[in-house]
């Protein structure tokens, strides 16, 4: 007895995420097709940027999806379906990035001394030249926000990914990585800081350019 | 017992996950089978039937993750996969 569900997909009766939840828990033959094709790209997409590689993502979602597999019994419903999801594609990322990691980064916080004890700054930070929308929408600035947030730590960069790219409301964050909605916001106040850090360099060689620019005209 | 095979493909090679339906089996390590030949001679060992090895086939050729429920059970699975590697003429 086998059965595809890759492609028998018949999705008129799964719209809702009852009923999806319903089907998996079920171990429905198209349910976790379903799944894959509604949350698929969200899954890869936070494996990715928690990881930065494709491969190592993908393989995130396809261990994703073996613990819906197994766990779904467990799912209590008390939380949005995604919100599981999340918890799970989050932890998966992070065990193997723990796995790979000597030291535990909960040890080694890059930015710490960058910060005083009130959560800013210690030292002067440049100011960008450019509106951030506007510099954003460039391909240029874009890869560099990326690697701006791969090098992020672990910590910060989880947080910054589930609220600035999910667009995930901190107390969801809170619940999913198990952590306070103050440490939420403090992780994410450090990696927005972190980063202007990171892109100062960028957007103040692109502000120094358009100084010159103005001073030529 | 049945279970869940999840496939990704890795270049020429295909990468094997089970998921067993029972929450206290051992999550077991990925399989890997060298081609697509492998793959399907795998999937005929552990019941699969014709049509959804096509379609699960088609689905990796299109470079997606291909997602199949599985009668066996893992410790099936396992034999099927050492069988394959220990007479890889049978493929």
């Amino acid at each position: 007895m086998s059965e595809t569900m890759a492609m028998q997909c018949d999705t008129r009766d799964m719209g809702t995420s009852a009923t999806l939840v319903s089907a998996l828990k079920r171990h429905d033959a198209t349910a976790f097709a379903q799944l894959l094709a509604q949350h698929g790209t969200m899954l890869y997409r936070v494996a990715l940027r928690l990881l930065g590689q494709p491969e190592e993502a993908e393989e995130v979602v396809q261990q994703t999806l073996v613990t819906v597999y197994t766990k779904i019994a467990t799912f209590d419903e008390r939380a949005a379906l995604t919100t599981w999801l999340y918890r799970i594609v989050v932890n998966t990322a992070l065990m193997r990035l723990r796995a790979k990691a000597r030291v535990p980064e909960e040890l080694q916080d890059p930015l710490e001394a960058q910060f005083t004890a009130a959560g800013q700054h210690a030292r002067e930070v440049a100011e960008w030249a450019l509106p951030p929308e506007e510099a954003l929408l460039r391909q240029e600035a874009r890869t560099v926000l990326q690697q701006a947030i791969a090098h992020l730590p672990t910590l910060y960069r989880t947080v910054y990914v589930l609220a600035e790219i999910e667009g995930l409301p901190h107390h969801e964050i809170g619940t999913l990585l198990e952590v306070s909605v103050d440490t939420v916001k403090t992780r994410l106040h450090r990696a927005r800081l972190g980063l202007r850090q990171a892109l100062a360099d960028y957007f103040g060689e692109r502000q120094r350019t358009a100084a010159g620019r103005t001073g030529h005209g | 017992m049945e279970g869940m095979l999840s496939i990704l493909r890795r270049g020429t090679a295909y990468q094997v996950r089970y998921a067993s339906s029972n929450p206290y089996d051992r999550e077991p390590q990925p399989l890997t089978c060298s081609d697509e030949r492998a793959l399907v001679t795998l999937l005929q060992h552990c019941g699969l039937e014709p049509w959804s090895i096509t379609q699960a086939v088609a689905e990796l050729r299109h470079g997606r993750m291909a997602v199949l429920r599985c009668g066996c059970s893992q410790a099936h699975l396992q034999a099927c996969f050492a069988v394959l590697l220990e007479t890889p003429d049978a493929l």
